[in-house]
């Protein structure tokens, strides 16, 4: 396979309202941040994916608006509507067949600017379901009614996993502090949809991340720090209501076909950021991608993941970007001993249904 | 370098102004079922899919998602696209990159929109910027107006010959079985006496509002060949932005930047130099009359200011020396997110000599190109036979 | 299959925002509500005047940290009357036809914006005519592009 790598990660301060800047000021900080640790200017780039939502960013055709901090003017972007390890998939594609060789990978979303509960609803069958009114939470609620009941997932240690990741979001700069919770906080907190309470859902958060990638002549001509990208997969479920709750074979088929890429005979990361939107999903999730709940804040999302606060969109690629400053050990207090292999997942849709899993390492 | 990749089929739905006959997921059937259809291919045989709508026109968030299990996606790795009216050609452009890396072996492209079912014109109006633009908006046509304003100022192209062009796109429309608007017997003087909407533009300058879908299938080089004893190569594609506002762009149509830029580059990499010459057919995204005249200068089909003589001389006609949008593109069909991909399927089946009624004798060479966004430009030339 | 009598199912949504106008926007909306002026920023790069401001220049990439006020004259580059009703995005009514729309480029920009003109006769417009911004009294300017009514022709055809 071909040789492509992150050489810089950027990151703005996620936080529940950054009501302070327009979408593009919002992705701005995170590609001054990642050219700066890539070492080039907005001109060198030769092509950018962009991943962002319509219906968050509440207008049509939105990566309009991005064109200029992108550096896309008369240059080859692209935009994916899905968490941004989609985009990143495409763009190390455009990279990989020899066609580009410096590209951004960037993501933004304001949860902050809509109204959620419309928004997720607008992603229901529009003749049968959207009339009942339901949301993200609703279809969590029902999955994790059974995830619990047959032990996919337990509702303590889902509860202990939230109050986890806030621990970790207190090391992690690029999220804005949360108050400290334990399980019995969590378990006490409102009704969501039962069985679920309202801090096992990851807070609404507004904030951007992007990469910028390499070809392998790239990265030795701008003699970089790459972090190689080795296996790169995503998957496809059904519809929410056509998948039985328990069914994780979207997962495993992601998980296998970036593994048997990357040439990993079993799992070997040293790292693992998972995303998922809901505590008991990250119990799921966490199990079929070999990630030990024990290690929850260590070796299993360092970084607090989404429940220590990334938007929608964006939380794929922040997975990303945090396994790459562990592979460069550069992640500070939350920093894994001996950190070369890491994988990172995305996950778009109700009922959590496609997913995306990214392998990196060291050496290609 | 990567492995070559080409269109092996293509598969258009019927078009109309509402297609109250099939749902959305069914209508994108449609397209998904005539394009394998077409070369015995079956679902089972696509690795993965790429698919481009702008979800804001139905209302639909994340609609593929939603329709993955209808249109039997389900298990497949899906990207979702989204760039305006580019947004087909970009999933073309997107289908080339993940096969030539060697991600995939085949892929489905599709585009679709069912303008009937949302409130287009509507929603199109959020293109603005929130801040700068959606206070003072004036439709696409009203925008539309403005930029052929300044290509009017700047070739001195006439109403008539504006008109010519959607004589051509009409009749020409009637060759091909998919298209929305077929007229056979449209004369200029009634393209003159249709309704003004915003000056200079009448309605029978403007394309059509369509529902319909398109697919195509995209194979490596050793699979496209089992398919097809004559694929269509992506022999080069490229990609150009404007800046971010309307107002941007100095000269707009007269001078169009990104079209320039994305024309030079698929040229030179396909080695055209004179491309009146050198192409054998054109299937380009014209969203109104003014537009093809200006793209004809823009694409160097012509020297600056000689759109309108080209088409005074039929140069661009079926027949003529340069057949620009045989199929009746934009102006006979445009379900926005089909629309660029059409062009690409079109200049694909020309290449494929599969183009029925409207096919180019012995057309070898073809260039597609996908319009939108604010003046975002496609372009893509695809050959016929070898890699 | 083809069903006899297909229903359609009408569904309204209403889809509300809030948006942030970011640090560009709000400085110059907030001088045009306050003081009826126009601003654009220049490019450290490449000197090029960019209205509406915006953090970084398209063309070159470049910073542009420098304000400058320009028009509120300019000159029309491109214009029509429109004559197809709309739907205004802003009160979801149609807009009463006809209607000037132009490109004005602001004396000092090299940039376009598109507005209403208050000239609505076809033929008495042209590209090239000098015009003028011509905003809403103080006490109802709010900070957004309409707090400029139209611009109004500084010269005859």
């Amino acid at each position: 396979m071909a040789q492509v790598a992150v050489i810089g990660v950027g990151q703005s301060v996620h936080a529940p309202e950054r009501n302070d800047v327009a979408h593009a000021e919002l992705l701005q900080e995170a590609i001054d941040e990642a050219l700066d640790d890539a070492g080039i200017e907005l001109a060198d780039i030769d092509n950018a994916v962009t991943a962002s939502l319509d219906f968050y960013d509440g207008r049509t055709i939105a990566n309009m608006a991005v064109a200029e901090v992108v550096g896309s003017y008369l240059k080859a972007e692209s935009r994916v509507c899905s968490d941004a390890i989609h985009a990143l998939t495409y763009g190390w594609s455009r990279i990989a067949d020899g066609q580009f060789r410096l590209g951004l990978i960037t993501a933004h979303c304001k949860e902050s600017e809509g109204n959620l509960h419309d928004i997720e609803n607008a992603a229901f069958d529009p003749f049968i379901e959207r009339r009942l009114d339901a949301d993200d939470d609703v279809v969590a609620g029902l999955y994790a009614r059974t995830a619990f009941a047959h032990g996919a997932a337990d509702r303590e240690n889902a509860a202990a996993l939230v109050a986890a990741a806030r621990a970790s979001a207190s090391r992690n700069p690029k999220v804005a502090p949360l108050e400290m919770v334990d399980t019995a906080a969590v378990l006490e907190s409102p009704v969501l949809a039962t069985p679920l309470r309202t801090l096992d859902r990851a807070p609404r958060s507004d904030g951007s991340c992007v990469l910028v990638i390499a070809s392998a002549d790239t990265v030795a001509a701008l003699d970089a720090d790459p972090v190689w990208i080795t296996g790169a997969a995503i998957s496809t479920g059904r519809y929410w209501s056509d998948r039985h709750p328990l069914d994780m074979a979207t997962l495993e088929s992601a998980r296998d076909e970036a593994l048997a890429m990357a040439g990993w005979s079993s799992n070997v990361a040293d790292v693992i950021e998972v995303s998922a939107k809901y505590s008991f999903q990250l119990q799921q999730f966490a199990a079929v991608l070999g990630a030990d709940e024990s290690d929850a804040g260590g070796a299993f999302n360092p970084s607090g993941g989404r429940h220590a606060g990334n938007p929608t969109v964006v939380a794929g690629l922040s997975r990303v970007a945090e396994c790459v400053e562990q592979i460069r050990g550069r992640a500070g207090d939350r920093q894994v001993s001996r950190a070369e292999k890491a994988i990172a997942h995305g996950v778009t849709g109700l009922g959590a249904q496609a997913h995306a899993v990214v392998t990196m390492e060291t050496a290609a | 370098m990567g492995r070559a990749a080409a269109v092996v089929a293509v598969g258009p739905t019927d078009h109309a102004s509402r297609r109250l006959d099939v749902s959305i997921p069914e209508m994108v059937r449609e397209a998904v079922d005539r394009c394998l259809a077409s070369k015995d291919l079956s679902f089972g045989q696509i690795d993965a899919i790429v698919i481009g709508n702008m979800e804001l026109f139905e209302g639909i968030n994340l609609p593929e998602l939603w329709m993955a299990t209808a249109i039997g996606a389900a298990g497949k790795p899906m990207y979702k696209l989204n760039n305006g009216g580019t947004v087909g050609a970009s999933v073309a452009v997107a289908a080339d990159h993940l096969v030539s890396s060697g991600l995939y072996d085949t892929v489905l492209g599709i585009g679709y929109e069912k303008q009937s079912e949302g409130e287009t014109q509507s929603a199109i109006t959020t293109v603005g910027d929130p801040a700068w633009e959606r206070a003072v908006m004036a439709g696409a046509i009203g925008n539309f107006a403005v930029m052929a304003s300044t290509y009017v100022a700047a070739s001195g192209v006439t109403p008539e010959q504006a008109a010519q062009v959607a004589v051509k796109s009409r009749r020409n429309a009637c060759r091909n079985p998919h298209a929305h608007l077929c007229r056979p017997d449209i004369t200029v003087e009634q393209v003159l006496a249709s309704r003004v909407l915003a000056e200079p533009v009448r309605l029978l300058d403007m394309c059509p509002s369509s529902d319909g879908a398109c697919a195509i299938v995209v194979a490596a080089e050793g699979r496209a060949e089992q398919v097809t004893p004559r694929p269509a190569w992506f022999a080069a594609t490229a990609t150009a932005h404007d800046t971010q506002f309307m107002g941007d762009s100095p000269q707009r149509l007269a001078r169009m930047r990104s079209l320039i830029a994305a024309s030079d580059r698929v040229y030179a990499k396909a080695g055209i130099r004179d491309p009146r010459q050198d192409l054998d057919v054109a299937e380009i995204y014209e969203p109104a009359t003014y537009a093809e005249l200006a793209m004809y200068e823009n694409l160097r089909l012509c020297d600056w200011g000689e759109g309108g003589a080209l088409i005074d001389e039929g140069v661009t006609e079926i027949d003529g020396e340069i057949p620009v949008n045989p199929s009746g593109g934009v102006l006979a069909t445009n379900p926005v997110g089909a629309t660029a991909l059409i062009r690409v399927a079109e200049a694909a089946l020309q290449v494929m000599h599969e183009a029925g009624d409207h096919q180019i004798a012995d057309a070898d060479i073809a260039l597609a190109t996908g319009y939108g966004g604010n003046a975002w430009t496609e372009a893509l030339i695809l050959r016929g036979g070898r890699p | 299959m083809t069903a006899e009598n297909p229903l359609r199912l009408e569904y309204v949504a209403n889809f509300e925002y809030a948006y942030a106008a970011g640090r560009y926007a709000s400085r110059f909306m907030t001088a045009l509500r306050d003081e009826a002026k126009l601003h654009g920023t220049r490019c450290d790069e490449c000197d090029v005047v960019l209205v509406p401001p915006r953090p970084v220049c398209g063309l070159c990439g470049g910073a542009t940290s420098d304000w400058l006020e320009v028009g509120p004259t300019g000159t029309i580059t491109g214009y029509t009357v429109v004559e197809i009703p709309f739907i205004d995005p802003m009160t979801g009514r149609e807009r009463p036809v006809p209607y000037g729309f132009a490109f004005i480029r602001l004396d000092g920009a090299d940039t376009n914006i598109y507005h209403f003109l208050e000239e609505n006769r076809h033929d008495h417009l042209e590209i090239g005519m000098s015009v003028e911004a011509v905003f809403k009294p103080p006490d109802e300017r709010t900070g957004t592009m309409a707090d400029i009514v139209n611009f109004r022709t500084l010269q005859e055809k």
